[in-house]
Order: C-alpha cells, then structure tokens, then sequence
C-alpha cells in the first residue's frame, strides 16, 4: 500500500461558457496522502472548488477533464457514472459550503443518514438507525435521539453542517473533501466545525482536503496547503510553513492583504494589484505575472514549473522569495 | 443615566458626540411573534471617529445601523444625530437627514440599479436633492476619479459589466457625492475576495480622512474591525457587551463573549490553530432570549445571578466598558 491516497497529475478542467472555454483548472498536479489534511487555498476564480468537483466527477454539462486522478492507484477519470456511484460514500464523500441546500428539506435526518449506510454497507435498518444515533453523537448534535426525527429546517446552519458532516461520515470514507465548509456559519461556530473536522480527521485516520478562501482557517488546522492562483498551483508545502515562510509572490500578497489581529490601526492594508486574468484568454506565461512586482521577460513566455524549495515545499515561481543557497532544486 | 434597562449606557460620552444612541430598540413581527432584534443598545461617535460594531448572526448589529438612519423603525430609546432628533423627526425631515447620514451595503450589484450607467448611479443621490443635470454631469467624472474608476473607462458602464469591487466602489461614490457627514457601513467588504477587500477598505479610509467622515463600521470580520475601527462595539442577542478602544479591547478583552469571539478567529501562528478554548453550544433564538445575561447559556464562568439580574454596562478599566458581572481582568 502506497502512503498516497490520492495522486493528481495534470489535471485540467474546462467548462464551455457563452464567452468561451473556461480553463478553470490548468495543469495541476498534487499528492494527498493517507490520514492527511490538505488545505486548498485560492481567491473567487482560482479554480479551487472546480477541482475538488473534478476530482469527485461532479463536473457540469458541457465540461471536459484531462490528466490522471489516481484514486488508491485507480484512475477515476475513466470510470462509470455506476462505477462513481460505489466510490461515493465508502471511499470519497463531500461537504458543501450551504448544509441547507445540501440536505433533502422534506425527509427526516435520520433517513439521511442511513440511506447511504444501508446501500454501501449492506446494514439491516435497526442497525443503520444505531449507527445514524453514534453518528450524530461523533459530531456533537445535541438531543440525538430528537434530531433524528427532525426535518433540516428545524436545525441552525451549524448544526446542519454536523449533520452533513455525519452524513458524509456514515460510510467512512477514506477521503472527504470539504469545500468551504464554513464560509456560511458564524465565526464562533465555524470554530466549533472545524475543531469537529480536525477531530474526526485524526480519530478516523481519514485524508481531508479542506478548501478555503481564507489563509487562516486553512494554515491552522492542516498538515500541507496547497495555494491555487487562476487555475494552477502557486505553491505547496507544509502549512505553517506555507504561512511562515511563503515563497511564492501571490502567497505572501494573500497574506498581507488579509487584516490580522496585529495590524496597525488605519494603517493600508497590501493590495494586489491588477485583477486575474481571462480564465478563458490566460497569458501565455506564469499567470500571475501580470501582478508580480518582481516578473521578468521569462516569467511572460513560458509557464514556470514547480520548483522545490526545501522539504516538501514547492513553488511555481522562476524567481521565489527568500531564496537560500543550493535550494534550486528542478522538481 | 439609567441603567436598569436594557445594556446601560455609562459609555456615553455627551453632548461633544456627533451621534448618541441610547436604549435603542427595534421590534420584528414574525409569524412566530414580536422580538426585539436590538433591545437596548446605546453607543456614540465623535466627530471623526470609526466606530466598528461586531457580532454574530442575530446580534442585531444590521439593524442597529438601518435604525440609525430609521430605514427600520425605532420602538424605543433615542437617537441624536447633530441637534436632530431622529426617533421623533418627520418623514420629510427624515428624507432631509438622509443626505447627511448615508449608507453602505453588503451586496454592491443589488443595490445599484440594473438599468442605470456608472455615471448616473453615482449622482442617484445628488438628483433626488435637486442639484441640476449640467452640474452633476460636471461633477460624476471627479466623483468616479475619486473612488478609482476612472471617468473614460466605466462612466457608460452598466452593473453587471462590473466586479464586485467596482460595484462596490460605485457605491462609496454614491454615498460621498451627496457630501455626508456620517457613512454607515454594513458589511461593505464581506462579499468580495481578499485582495479587492484590502483596495476598498484603504480607499474608506482615504476618503474618510480627506472628507471628515464619522463612520459606523458593521462587520462580523474582526481582523477588518480592528484596524479600521476607533473604539468598537461588541454585540450579542440584540445586546452590548463590550465598548472600548478597539485595539485595548482585542489586546485584553473584558466580557467573556469578546474573549470567545476573539479565540475564534484562527490563527496559524497557534499550535491548535486557535488562541484559546471554543466557545459551546449554539446562538439562542432571539425570539426567546435567556433570562438575565443573554450569553450566560453559552458563558463558561457563568454564575447563578447571571441568569437572574442582567448586567449592566460599567467602566472595568479607563474607557473600557462591560456589560458583565464577572468582568476578565
């Protein structure tokens, strides 16, 4: 058994548009290993929650896929609608953004729960309805006997999102793939799902790819983080070392562009200059080129490889930041 | 001043405050019944002053700014604004005041007109005070120079051809060609992606300084607050919490909601990710608020007369204010 779960390689995703092919995702390759976190890092447009779809064979009508995702060495780009339909569940499960729309509103929770169960694992129904109630305990719902008799909209939006968790739990899958989990809650109950995500994660020894618009709620709680940037990936490393020491010139601008707790009051805020470029029209060379204080002719023709910059860290940049001796290492 | 009712008012600062709020109240009517979405809240702004108000859902911070400027409707308490009274002034007076008090949205393309050019939308406030077509024909180029789009490039632009930072900025325009004195902000820069948040919120701020602008600033982001703000306004279940000068308070919070507040903004730098301990449990409905202490239910020193007597905002430290009877030090 490899220590990859998930092996991406090349990855691109287009999706027609009235005004042209949108190239949301561009050629990205990266590795997810077993019982690790992964945290997808990207502004509106970066093609984050493209990819997590790509990956899952959730693409719109009118889309195509190229590359290689290896799933446990299998390639899912060549399976069946049928052949998805056994993965989803048991082997990779999603948790969206709004738990609202992501829950059936007229059917109870508890038949949300086990429905998946009874299919995958093949449980009889007092056995699935045991299992819903542990599930619902895992993710902190308060009263579970009570909210398995209840309808979604009788639930707050964090508690619909423990919910959805459960929900995408009830098979244990190997991987979940949270998009934006908590963009709709409240920070102190944002909070309280992440901390959920984190622990679930460890105990279950699941993989957890974790996107986010945000630097800070991804750097915390995750082993790597990738940063995606117009389609392609900026940089991938470590997280905290991704938030300590990026090396990448759009990396560092996110983070300065984000108001800390330490900021001086009234004091500018960084801005990145520019805006992103034609997701159907990109330029030719690294695609943030445009906005870099620091680009070069080269930067403008070709489209810069990931280069590795120190263990486990890997930035697309001909010319990263902070920059030691003998670091310039082709990956 | 009274402090029986409601959060108390000791923070405020006088006649020298160019807004005072005291006991603000806002009732909803829901199927489900009257609540009151802000039930007592009083705070005030000097000439000049950022004033950042933050809180979760329901906290009633949305509604305390529309209040403000009456666009909801006050059931008690007063609001002064200058010499005016603004819970007792007439419609037409109201529709007067509004050109001196304007306001910002979240959404800027929903609250542009579809149909309208970048050129008129920014003179949408202008037209309705009267000042002729030459003249705002005249004055729309500066106004857009001003907010950073330039005249020749968007001035014949319609909303949806803009970005949500454009929409945005069209917005700001909107409300500064009319020369107000007061700028309520709701969640001005929630919708838009972190690099574009950055360029809005540095131009408020340069705009702020070269109009002598006192600004409400509403957000549930406190990173944004804290830098922009003065002094903030920590809300909860239509309640005050906590008033203070907004580094003093981030830097040594004093009502346990701001702490838990505060420990639930990640942070990398952390090992857990987080400052501090979770805050538990849910946000009560408002529609059936705890007795005593709204936060008591989720308040990890909660004491039996929480639930009993409710707190009353009180000086712990030099202009720092809390609304708690077990104050952190």
């Amino acid at each position: 058994m490899t220590a990859e779960l998930l092996e991406v390689t090349d990855l691109h995703a287009y999706i027609g548009s009235p005004k042209g092919v949108v190239r949301a995702v561009d050629g990205v390759s990266f590795d997810l290993r077993r019982g690790e976190a992964l945290g997808v890092v990207g502004e509106s447009g970066s093609g984050k929650s493209v990819m997590a779809r790509a990956i899952m064979g959730l693409m719109p009508a009118r889309s195509d896929r190229t590359g290689e995702i290896l799933f446990k060495g299998r390639d899912l780009l060549g399976l069946s609608r049928k052949e998805l339909q056994e993965i989803w569940g048991p082997q990779i499960a999603m948790v969206f953004q709004d738990p609202g729309r992501s829950l059936n509103p007229v059917v109870r929770i508890e038949r949300q729960l086990t429905e998946g169960m009874r299919r995958h694992l093949g449980i009889s129904r007092s056995e699935a309805n045991t299992r819903a109630l542990d599930l619902l305990k895992e993710v902190g719902v308060p009263d579970p006997e009570q909210r398995l008799r209840a309808y979604p909209h009788e639930l707050s939006g964090g508690m619909r999102q423990r919910v959805m968790i459960a929900v995408a739990l009830a098979c244990e899958p190997d991987l979940l793939i949270a998009d934006e989990p908590t963009t709709a809650l409240d920070v102190t109950i944002q909070r309280q799902v992440l901390d959920l995500l984190r622990r679930v994660q460890t105990e279950r020894g699941m993989s957890l790819m974790l996107i986010s618009h945000d630097l800070h709620v991804v750097a915390g709680r995750t082993d790597r983080t990738a940063v995606m940037y117009a389609g392609r990936l900026a940089e991938i490393g470590e997280s905290h070392e991704v938030f300590e020491d990026p090396r990448h010139r759009y990396t560092s601008a996110l983070l300065g562009a984000t108001p800390s707790i330490e900021h001086a009051r009234h004091a500018p805020l960084n801005v990145i200059s520019g805006s992103l470029p034609s997701p159907t029209d990109p330029p030719p060379g690294c695609r943030f080129a445009p906005r870099c204080a620091a680009a070069s002719e080269a930067c403008d023709s070709a489209q810069p490889a990931m280069l590795g910059v120190g263990v486990d860290h890997a930035v697309a940049c001909l010319n990263p930041t902070n920059m030691r001796e003998g670091e310039l290492v082709g990956r | 001043m009274s402090s029986l009712a409601g959060s108390g008012s000791a923070h405020l600062r006088g006649d020298a405050a160019i807004l005072s709020v005291e006991d603000l109240e806002v009732e909803y009517h829901t199927a489900r019944g009257a609540f009151k979405a802000v039930a007592g809240v009083s705070f005030d702004l000097l000439p000049g002053e950022t004033l950042g108000i933050v809180g979760e859902s329901g906290c009633g911070k949305s509604t305390t700014g529309r209040a403000v400027l009456r666009l909801d409707p006050i059931a008690g308490g007063t609001v002064r604004y200058r010499e005016e009274r603004i819970e007792s002034a007439s419609p037409a007076r109201m529709r007067e005041l509004r050109r001196d008090m304007q306001m910002i949205f979240q959404d800027p393309v929903s609250s542009l007109n579809p149909r309208r050019a970048v050129k008129d939308l920014v003179m949408e406030g202008a037209e309705i005070g009267g000042v002729a077509k030459k003249q705002r024909e005249l004055e729309a180029p500066e106004i857009l120079t001003q907010v950073g789009l330039p005249s020749e490039r968007f001035a014949e632009m319609l909303p949806r051809q803009l970005s949500g930072g454009q929409a945005q900025r069209v917005a700001i325009g909107r409300a500064l060609a009319v020369k107000p004195g007061l700028l309520i902000c709701d969640e001005p820069v929630s919708a838009l992606d972190v690099s574009v948040q950055a360029q809005v919120l540095n131009l408020l701020e340069e705009l702020k300084a070269k109009y002598d602008l006192t600004i409400v600033f509403i957000a549930h982001d406190l990173g944004v607050v804290r830098s922009f703000s003065d002094n903030v306004l920590v809300m909860y279940l239509g309640k005050t919490c906590e008033f203070g000068d907004s580094v003093e308070v981030y830097a040594r919070p004093a009502h346990p909601y701001t702490r838990g507040l505060l420990d639930s903004v990640p942070s990398p730098e952390s090992p857990e990710g987080f400052t501090g301990p979770a805050l538990t449990g849910d946000i009560p409905s408002p529609l059936n608020p705890p007795s005593g202490c709204r936060f008591r239910a989720r308040c990890p020193i909660a004491q039996d007369v929480c639930a009993i007597e409710e707190p009353a905002m009180r000086e712990v430290r030099p202009g720092q204010y809390a609304a708690c009877h077990f104050p952190l030090d």
